[in-house]
């Protein structure tokens, strides 16, 4: 199988600190890598690296072939990388249908407005008069755009009740299953264990667990949260 | 105290030399950069610290100028001419107060809309000044008065221009060191999160814009006196511009920037003017270039090479100082909503919500997204407007209230997304909820007003897991989502609110983390025997720490009742199951 992201020893952060250091890791078409850890381990600048709103010092990133290490976050988007981040995630005067496609080629499909009947409702809405659950399943929609062959998604079960939560999993294997990568960081380990075809636990900006969904299990999984 | 006093003496000196070193005339051209410097060191106080641009700044440089000019055309005694400039300098930073206050009160507004109302105001004013001639001379202006005290503008006046100068910007260094400074900032990061903690943010912006025209009034006065000659340009658009310009240049975010800018400015163009016809297009292109490559202008690479040598020594002790105690009454009183409606738009987002809390204790409050759990924390601390139906803690109504007065009511409050300074320290964030409620006006200009400490707080961050404690000195802005959470709970606990309001405070926290919050939220609960509202999803954390719990649905009462009475309400279950990490 190819791998559509492949990461070799990315080392980043912020300014002149390094967050990050020596991050190898690979990502099947069709497949949920889950990347877990505690606040602060680095899991929010890894998605950021990946993603190219801050550069990497040192290492590779390479998307379907493509080296793009270089290329800024826009160019990145081209080439089909989605990306929700943890917080400021839609534009709050912009209405709903204004959002779900501004910088999308691809309409949601009704499957979304189904699950989530909210957006439904409020689509000639701003974003700005939804809750901030509501928001956050609005980012979480217009990152699942199917324009996007990797999507990031950065915690997008923060804020949002347990039963939306169930239904973000739903869309997520629905959606690896048609092919897509996924690149998820979250602390919700019930949400993590359910979609993830594989793990990466980090600990102060390096690699301490790798594994998959047959290999790995629960108490692994809080262990990697609990160091 | 030696940030303070090293470069107030370098800059006396420095400018003492100047008439030894380089004659009269080159004195009397530095004398008339430093007046422009001195106004633009008024720009940058209220640009660098609260992110208020004025666009108007020559409105009360010209104003005092023409006061300056008729004065002393009335050749009346120094004494009773420096009596009527206190008196001039008072009302026009009295009336910059009072017009800062009709565009921020009630407003959260630092941008444009001030900026454009100052440019209406010169731009008025320049009209006014060329058309009264009776008063101003019209076009012409004012001229045939002399200097102050008939000193020489070539020769003595110099050295009024440096006082005023030194005394400037000795108040500004000093101002640096002091709280006021660090709210200011605070008012520049995250004005609404400074609501929250009690700070009216339209009284500290409308005293900074004060003091900066305070600043632009006394330039304008030693402009009149050094020139003998007052145009309506003094009062002009193009003359506000070139102030900001100058204050950019030199570097907004520095006391001494303003006045590097002007001279600096002013010796190039000086040079330019007579040796290259295109020399105000070589200007334009520096100031491009300032803006694009140095957006905090020549102090700021002063600063870092200043700093390579001599870096800022760390600080990462705890404050340690007991603070004085808040000013709201502690007594426990139920909070009730009755019949609370709030629409926005076509939204309705609370239609009819009734309830009385318990007086202590913990209240959850759970729902579906979208219910409107806090759409009802913003209608408690008057972030959003109630139409219709009252809130009352205890026997005061306070759903018409403003933000700022919240806290003032004993009501604390942490936001679902961490609301905190990011371009402060985690230590300066720290200070700063500590003032909050506390802060008499004098404490404004005591250092020690920074080494605050809160029981509350202590218990926070002398928690051995919170992990605040190391790296007080790190800007917020890198620090994790998780780590805001904490950082922002403490901020909330340290005026020990009556009733602590509390948005999803576990919402991106690992399961471990998750426990540490909860026991905090229930220590700060028993050892001040308050109220604390929680919105959670997690119903185990619901189960562990609930007195009582609201559930809320379309913005409506479900029900308010035990947590096992709610768990077991077909009700609720129909419509929300919640869950754990």
């Amino acid at each position: 199988m190819t791998a559509l992201l492949d990461v070799k020893s990315l080392t980043g952060g912020y300014q002149d600190t390094n967050v990050v250091f020596d991050i190898s890791f690979k990502i099947e078409a069709g497949s949920l890598l889950g990347v877990l850890g505690r606040n602060g381990v680095g899991k929010t600048t890894l998605a950021r690296l990946v993603q190219g709103s801050i550069p990497s010092s040192v290492g590779e990133i390479t998307l379907a072939g493509q080296p793009i290490r270089d290329l800024p976050a826009h160019a990145r988007r081209k080439l089909g990388l989605g990306y929700m981040p943890q917080t400021a995630m839609v534009f709050d005067d912009l209405t709903v249908h204004e959002n779900l496609h501004l910088g999308h080629n691809a309409t949601p499909p009704d499957r979304y407005f189904d699950l989530f009947p909210r957006l439904a409702e409020r689509l000639k809405q701003p974003a700005g008069t939804m809750s901030g659950g509501e928001r956050k399943i609005l980012a979480f929609v217009r990152a699942m755009s199917e324009d996007t062959q990797l999507i990031i998604l950065d915690e997008p079960s923060e804020g949002v009740q347990p039963e939306n939560i169930d239904r973000m999993a739903e869309c997520l294997r629905e959606r690896v299953a048609k092919g897509a990568s996924v690149l998820l960081c979250e602390q919700n380990l019930n949400m993590l264990a359910k979609v993830s075809d594989c793990f990466l636990g980090l600990d102060s900006g390096r690699i301490m667990m790798t594994g998959t969904k047959q290999t790995t299990t629960r108490e692994d999984l809080s262990s990697v949260l609990s160091l | 105290m030696v940030s303070v006093l090293l470069p107030a003496s370098a800059l006396l000196a420095a400018l003492l030399l100047v008439p030894e070193l380089f004659g009269d005339f080159v004195a009397y051209q530095i004398g008339l950069y430093l007046i422009y410097g001195i106004a633009a060191q008024g720009i940058g106080f209220l640009w660098g610290k609260t992110g208020v641009l004025p666009l108007g700044q020559s409105l009360f440089f010209g104003i005092a100028a023409y006061f300056t000019a008729i004065t002393l055309r009335a050749e009346g005694h120094l004494i009773v001419n420096l009596g009527l400039a206190a008196i001039a300098l008072a009302a026009i930073t009295g009336f910059a107060y009072v017009l800062a206050m009709l565009v921020f009160r009630g407003r959260n507004e630092s941008g444009p809309y001030f900026s454009l109302i100052t440019l209406a105001l010169v731009m008025i004013a320049e009209q006014v000044a060329g058309t009264a001639t009776s008063l101003t001379g019209g076009f012409n202006g004012m001229s045939g008065f002399s200097s102050l005290a008939n000193l020489d503008p070539f020769g003595g006046f110099y050295y009024v221009i440096v006082a005023a100068t030194v005394s400037v910007s000795l108040v500004l260094l000093l101002l640096n060191k002091m709280p006021v400074n660090l709210i200011a900032r605070a008012v520049l990061d995250n004005e609404p999160r400074m609501q929250l903690l009690g700070f009216p943010t339209h009284v500290i912006k409308g005293a900074a814009f004060a003091f900066s025209a305070m600043i632009a009034a006394l330039a304008g006065g030693l402009f009149a006196s050094h020139q003998g000659i007052v145009t309506p340009t003094s009062t002009g658009f193009a003359l506000s511009a070139e102030l900001v310009i100058l204050t950019a240049v030199g570097g907004r975010f520095h006391v001494l920037g303003p006045l590097i800018g002007a001279v600096v400015v002013g010796w190039a163009s000086a040079e330019l003017r007579d040796s290259f016809p295109y020399w105000e297009l070589l200007m334009a292109v520096l100031f491009i270039l300032v803006v694009l490559k140095a957006p905090g202008g020549i102090a700021e690479l002063i600063e870092a090479a200043f700093r390579r040598i001599w870096p800022k020594p760390a600080n990462e002790t705890l404050p340690a100082h007991a603070a004085p105690s808040v000013r709201f009454d502690k007594s426990p009183v139920p909070l009730r909503f009755e019949d609370v409606h709030l629409q926005i738009g076509v939204v309705q987002i609370l239609n009819g919500v009734s309830f009385e809390t318990p007086s202590v204790g913990i209240v959850s409050v759970i729902g579906p997204n979208g219910a409107g759990k806090t759409s009802a924390l913003n209608t408690i601390t008057g972030n959003l407007a109630v139409t219709g139906g009252q809130i009352t803690l205890g026997e005061h109504a306070i759903h018409s209230q403003p933000p700022h007065q919240a806290l003032n009511s004993g009501i604390g409050r942490k936001r679902q997304v961490p609301s905190v300074f990011f371009s402060l320290s985690v230590a300066e964030n720290l200070s700063i909820a500590m003032m909050a409620n506390r802060l008499r006006l004098a404490d404004l200009f005591r250092s020690s007003t920074y080494q605050w400490q809160s029981d509350a707080l202590k218990g926070v961050l002398d928690h051995p897991e919170v992990p605040l404690a190391k790296g007080l000195n790190e800007p917020v802005e890198y620090l994790p989502q998780g780590h805001r959470q904490f950082l922002e709970y403490a901020m909330t606990v340290a005026a020990e609110p009556t009733v602590l309001l509390l948005d999803e405070p576990c919402a991106g926290l690992s399961p471990d983390e998750t426990g540490l919050m909860t026991t905090l939220v229930q220590t700060y609960q028993a050892t001040t025997k308050g109220l604390v509202i929680v919105i959670e999803h997690d119903m185990s954390i619901v189960e562990a720490i609930s007195d009582k719990v609201l559930v809320l649905h379309l913005g409506q009462v479900l029900t308010f009742d035990t947590y096992d009475n709610v768990r077991q309400n077909p009700e609720v279950m129909a419509v929300y199951a919640g869950g754990t990490k």
